[in-house]
């Protein structure tokens, strides 16, 4: 019978006070991080941060239980790739996370509705107290109403114009009072007259800006520190 | 100061097999920064697990992948065997390390494939995948499906493989064998493939333990990590050890993939031969009540399903953590200082199965 490994698993159940003390001396053993997970159970989330031995195979979890709208500091001082679990963790379930030195702004699955894994009731309360962080550029100001009039409103607006410019690309001439044409400011209106030299115009303002601010997505923390370490 | 810019990469791409999206800030051909994106095959299957039978909800996460379908299937229902303290009989245990194994085989074929197809070498990618058809034609001779079939339920298995099925099995893998030796060479000694695979995307032991990685990408950095060797199912009674590799680099991360199918082919004629008879399931009675996290090794990695239940038809809470969304962190680590035209290998040598990490 060849020799085998049995793990031993805990679930040690801990304060939100204690996370960043317990996550360190995790660190400090050498244990990896598995996973984070959120579940909403018995009106409270229950995150279960989940540490595995190497050299044993044993795995144990750390139970925090939070409430509604308690704020949960991020552990990537110790664990720098916690970031992708605490952004699922903010999309599906809402959990507030702060200081998440990669932030994803509750989009990291782009789905229009917030904290979609709460019960529906829940999700309104939520809701209601707070919105998410930021909204997506361009769609209606509250995400999570789907099919609100204001976005069918918008829907129908561009169908005509995306067919006007359909037909103009074909022909190549300009559109007057599109959204392309008005909203790049050419230096020299003359010589950039086609829709696709505008486009190409607006990739370089793109990658400009770009140059200037190339972290687009990581954000400023709490107490002013730079993004991304 | 050298340019930088910002190219998106994917998540439609012809060397990619599924979306995922990448921004590369590149400064003059190498990549500085990596920013991935995911969500772009996002299905919310786990939101169906207040909604579905315990006993129906097999059928919800074997459909999370097409290539590890199995395994899912598997360790769903491992966690809840658990919870009801459910005692499988063995021969179900050997049964699913045999359609464990072949799954793994199956996906490694796969991965060669397009790894062929990433540097351009279409031949060997159809090679491959021919040694692939024969894997899928013992599915579909044992199981009835060639990618998707559901033959796991709480309790065991709910088809059997009969002695002439064996006998099939055991000729299939022999010939499976034979073929997989010169396409081997072929990764291995060949001088236009070592040189786009050797010194690529370095990535220490170190840094594979800091970055939280697993399976074969962390085996090739050295990490000795393997969940078999904890003995679940039937591979208490199978001889195996970890297969590592020395330098990190892509060229290892193949080899060790390659080495696992005849490690995996050698699995399979032990369970053959050690099968017990017997049952293949026992009746379950009651309500799962509890919470357990059951691990198995993927063919990508270390798989957690965490299923937490309170006594109803419906679970309360079932998570899956797959391997790829662990390895996302050691990918970016090595795409720093890549150049641009390797990009692609890179991200195939996760083995990237993203419909798995976004269910």
């Amino acid at each position: 019978m060849p020799k085998i490994i049995i793990p031993r698993d805990t679930i040690r159940e801990i304060k939100l006070e204690d996370l960043m003390e317990n996550v360190q001396f995790m660190r400090h053993s050498r244990l990896r991080l598995a996973q984070i997970c959120a579940a909403w159970i018995n009106n409270r989330y229950e995150l279960s941060y989940s540490f595995v031995d190497e050299s044993t195979y044993a795995m144990i979890t750390l139970r925090v239980y939070v409430e509604l709208d308690q704020e949960v500091p991020s552990i990537g001082v110790f664990y720098p790739y916690a970031t992708f679990y605490e952004n699922e963790m903010e999309t599906m379930y809402g959990v507030h996370m702060r200081m998440m030195h990669m932030d994803y702004h509750t989009k990291l699955y782009r789905i229009s509705k917030w904290a979609a894994m709460l019960p529906e009731d829940v999700r309104q309360k939520k809701i209601a107290k707070d919105k998410p962080k930021t909204v997506v550029p361009g769609a209606s100001e509250q995400p999570d109403q789907e099919g609100s009039a204001e976005l069918n409103a918008i829907v129908q607006k561009a169908v005509p114009l995306r067919k006007a410019e359909m037909k103009a690309m074909a022909a190549d001439k300009d559109i007057p009072g599109t959204k392309m044409a008005s909203s790049v400011p050419t230096g020299d209106a003359g010589a950039a007259s086609s829709p696709l030299s505008e486009r190409a115009i607006r990739g370089e303002q793109m990658n400009a800006q770009a140059i200037q601010a190339p972290q687009t997505k990581k954000t400023e923390t709490a107490d002013g520190k730079e993004g991304e370490q | 100061m050298a340019k930088r810019s910002v190219i998106p990469f994917g998540p439609q791409h012809p060397v990619l097999p599924e979306p995922i999206h990448l921004d590369l800030v590149i400064e003059d051909e190498k990549v500085v920064e990596a920013v991935p994106n995911i969500g772009f095959v996002h299905r919310g299957l786990e939101s169906l697990a207040d909604k579905r039978d315990f006993n129906k909800m097999v059928y919800v996460i074997e459909r999370t992948c097409g290539i590890c379908s199995f395994g899912h299937g598997l360790g769903y229902v491992e966690s809840v065997e658990h919870i009801m303290n459910v005692e499988v009989p063995d021969r179900a245990k050997f049964l699913r390390v045999i359609w464990a194994e072949l799954g793994r085989m199956h996906s490694h074929m796969l991965w060669m494939g397009l790894m062929a197809d990433a540097f351009g070498f279409e031949n060997l990618f159809y090679a491959c995948w021919r040694v692939r058809e024969k894997i899928l034609d013992l599915h579909e001779l044992t199981a009835g499906g060639r990618l998707i079939f559901s033959v796991n339920q709480i309790g065991g298995v709910n088809k059997d493989i009969t002695p002439e099925m064996m006998q099939q099995i055991l000729k299939s893998l022999d010939e499976i064998e034979e073929e997989v030796k010169p396409l081997e060479k072929a990764f291995v000694n060949d001088y236009s493939v070592q040189s786009r695979l050797k010194g690529v995307g370095v990535l220490t032991k170190q840094q594979a333990h800091d970055l939280g990685c697993c399976g074969p990408f962390a085996k090739a950095s050295g990490m000795s990590f393997d969940y078999r060797m904890t003995g679940y199912e039937a591979y208490k009674y199978l001889d195996m050890e970890p297969i590592t590799g020395t330098n990190g680099d892509s060229f290892d991360r193949c080899t060790v993939r390659i080495k696992e199918v005849y490690q995996s082919i050698d699995l399979i004629r032990q369970a053959i031969s050690k099968i017990p008879e017997g049952d293949i399931n026992v009746p379950v009675k009651g309500m799962p009540n509890g919470e357990y996290m059951a691990r198995i090794e993927q063919p990508r990695g270390e798989a957690i399903y965490y299923t937490k239940a309170s006594g109803k038809k419906y679970l309360d809470r079932f998570r899956l953590r797959t391997p790829t969304f662990a390895n996302l962190a050691g990918l970016t680590e090595t795409l720093k200082g890549a150049d641009l035209a390797d990009v692609p290998i890179l991200i195939l040598t996760i083995d990237p199965c993203i419909s798995c990490t976004e269910r």
